[in-house]
């Protein structure tokens, strides 16, 4: 087994002259990583905005009760799907793909059909995001899309991850760095856990509780077995290229690396604690989840240590590393919930609550969306070979997002937190917590609207102005 | 490692072990599962639904209740479901061996229905409920479902809402809110949510 220093990595400067091959590299990708980038940036923007819908609804029960279509159940569904499959995987094959050529040194060739993959990924979720607003959703979360689009949306991956596991086999460089095994562990996953999930809920239906079994499998797969591998390949790649230095304990990441892969198809089950499946499985889902210890142990070593070396200063350097920084926070915070959670005892007082919600929103706003965002901010640039239109902006997004993180993540674990304890009436307390938490969301959704204006400022800049853009690129 | 084959391989193998430890051998537990009685002569239980109902469930999945409501009674020691007095025993998974879209719920904002036909019989009831939650509670922040609901002319309604005075849907002169068959449909699968016969693995408590 042979490790990249990671200080080998391609040179990350702009002006670089000697950029030669990553130039074409970048720009061989550009179409599939634009159509890709701004399709996550749509998603996000829509399904923060769900988001917050869903949440005005719980203090102002009248909002929007006059339209079936945006009824909390519906809003709520088409939340988790645009989130998801929208923003997550969007994102994730945009990062995927880049850094899997960047760091193969591999141009990549014929990439005219990932884009039309690109396409169909989306074009068949923005038709299922229609069924779920005109008649519902298939009421299993994680896969709440109409069965039609999952052999569809696997087909679509496929053709977009190819490129991927392509720029891996023939890549130019001997050594394989820690990014590029999360990269093809999530890639080959998906569509495995993808179908077999289908099949088994919503094609050809287990029986009885083995449903809610498999689509727990499922739904904790994508995040554990495909979302968080992106960001950790996304936060391993970058981190020593901002900081400008090897990752601290870089040995521990192959370790990391094999627990997360082998615990993430478990750790799910610990969410079914107390529900009517063989207690055994409830069992071992503990056991997992607690082992998930050592890998949030590793990931603090491997990120925290390396910040700690180059001096917690560091971190008012660029926009893109204080994501990183809330994004390895993030995920050491939740993954430790995670294993608190998976006692017996707490998910007797606090599963059903709010701190569930909370725990989710954590994972996803405290470590996947800023990590996939450090990464957005970082190569964007570089595939278009200009600066961000706004760097205002930029600093803009990141503290909304943290601040709105937090707000929501305080309020609906303090809320849960209340649910779980209390003994005498909460309405007027859950009145003004949820109040307190549409607030955060709109923050979000605020902040997201700020990447999506940069990004297609970023975009349509040099047809505005394309003298400017050419001056740049020499 | 830095072969592809190689670490698909072991990835891979961490998958279809999860799969097959959680999925195959919990299909190898269950397969035999069937509607059972607890004494000989008894009926078979669960039994299979009343037609109304299995259409009221796809009104259930299609308005979300899912996202508010759990269908599941923990047992004594993992919360206290039971204390609450829901049901006179826990869930078992014999409860849910004919249903192929299994709701069992991950959020408490609204009560447990897993065996709410024994607590709400009254249609009229139900109805106002889901019409507007707010006339029985004022502070409830159940989502009203008024699109289940259309405005008929006073001498056609058979079962037409009795708002209360004042109320700002009060429907036009001479016309009265009547349910639509979705919502027909969707109380009677309320209705049909109950775990009031013992079971095998879980006797009735007294």
């Amino acid at each position: 087994m042979s490790y990249a220093s990671p200080t080998s990595l391609p040179s990350n400067s702009l002006a670089e002259p000697s950029l030669g091959r990553v130039a074409f590299v970048d720009r061989s990708l550009a179409p599939a990583l634009s159509l890709l980038s701004l399709s996550a940036g749509v998603w996000l923007v829509l399904g923060s905005l769900c988001a917050l819908v869903a949440s005005l609804q719980l203090h102002l029960p009248e909002f929007l009760s006059s339209c079936e279509w945006l009824t909390y159940g519906r809003v709520r569904d088409l939340e988790s799907v645009l989130l998801t499959y929208g923003f997550g995987f969007n994102a994730a094959l945009a990062i995927a793909l880049w850094i899997m050529h960047r760091l193969g040194k591999m141009e990549s060739r014929h990439a005219w059909i990932a884009v039309l993959g690109v396409m169909g990924w989306n074009l068949a979720l923005t038709w299922g995001a229609l069924v779920i607003l005109l008649s519902g959703s298939t009421g299993v979360a994680g896969l709440e899309l109409p069965r039609e689009t999952g052999p569809f949306l696997v087909g679509c991956f496929l053709v977009v991850a190819s490129w991927a596991v392509v720029a891996f086999t023939r890549r130019q460089t001997p050594h394989v760095y820690v990014s590029q095994w999360y990269i093809v562990a999530a890639v080959l996953t998906f569509p495995i856990l993808h179908l077999l999930a289908q099949v088994g809920v919503l094609w050809a239906p287990a029986r009885g509780v083995l449903l809610p079994l498999i689509a727990t499998w499922h739904v904790h797969g994508i995040v554990a077995l495909v979302l968080t591998p992106i960001a950790l390949a996304a936060i391993y790649y970058l981190l020593p290229k901002e900081l400008g230095r090897p990752i601290r304990g870089y040995y521990l990441a192959s370790i990391a690396f094999w627990l997360v892969i082998s615990l993430g198809g478990w750790t799910g089950m610990a969410t079914l604690l107390g529900s009517p499946i063989p207690v055994w499985i409830q069992s071992t889902g503990v056991i997992a989840a607690v082992m998930l210890v050592v890998p949030a142990i590793i990931a603090a070593i491997n990120f925290h240590g390396t910040l700690a070396q180059a001096g917690w200063s560091s971190v008012t350097r660029s926009p893109v590393l204080g994501f990183i920084i809330v994004a390895a926070t993030g995920y050491l915070v939740w993954t430790l919930l995670t294993v608190g959670l998976a006692f017996r005892g707490v998910s007797a007082d606090f599963r059903f609550t709010e701190v569930i919600k909370a725990h989710a929103l954590l994972g996803l706003y405290g470590f996947i969306v800023p990590a996939f965002f450090a990464a957005l901010y970082y190569f964007l640039p570089r595939l278009v070979r200009r600066e961000w239109p706004s760097q205002a902006l930029v600093s803009f997004h990141f503290w909304l997002n943290l601040l709105g993180m937090l707000g929501a993540v305080g309020s609906l674990g303090f809320l849960g937190w209340i649910q779980a304890t209390a003994t005498t009436d909460i309405q007027e307390i859950s009145l003004h917590l949820n109040a307190a938490a549409s607030m955060a969301l709109a923050l979000l959704v605020v902040g997201n609207v700020a990447f999506l204006l940069n990004l297609a400022a970023l975009f349509l800049l040099p047809l505005v102005r394309p003298r400017a853009a050419q001056s740049y690129s020499r | 490692m830095n072969q592809l084959s190689l670490l698909s391989a072991g990835v891979l193998c961490a998958l279809a072990v999860s799969f097959g430890g959680l999925v195959l051998t919990g299909q190898v537990q269950q397969a035999g599962l069937a509607p059972a009685a607890v004494e000989e002569g008894e009926p078979l239980m669960p039994a299979l639904s009343p037609g109304l109902a299995v259409i009221g469930k796809d009104v259930y999945i299609s308005q979300g209740c899912v996202h508010c409501h759990t269908q599941q009674v923990r047992p004594a020691g993992q919360g206290h479901d039971l204390a609450k007095n829901w049901a006179r025993r826990p869930s078992v998974a014999r409860d849910y061996v004919l249903q192929d879209r299994v709701l069992l719920g991950e959020s408490r904002l609204g009560p447990d229905l897993v065996n709410v036909g024994t607590r709400q019989t009254d249609d009229a009831a139900l109805h106002l409920q889901l019409f507007d939650p707010r006339i029985a509670a004022p502070t409830s922040v159940k989502p009203s479902y008024r699109h289940l609901y259309e405005q008929r002319p006073l001498a056609q309604a058979r079962d037409g809402l009795k708002l209360p005075e004042g109320h700002p849907y009060s429907p036009a002169p001479g016309q009265v809110w009547v349910p639509t068959d979705r919502a027909r449909a969707l109380v009677a699968y309320l209705k049909s949510l109950r775990i009031d016969y013992a079971s095998p693995e879980a006797p009735l408590s007294q």
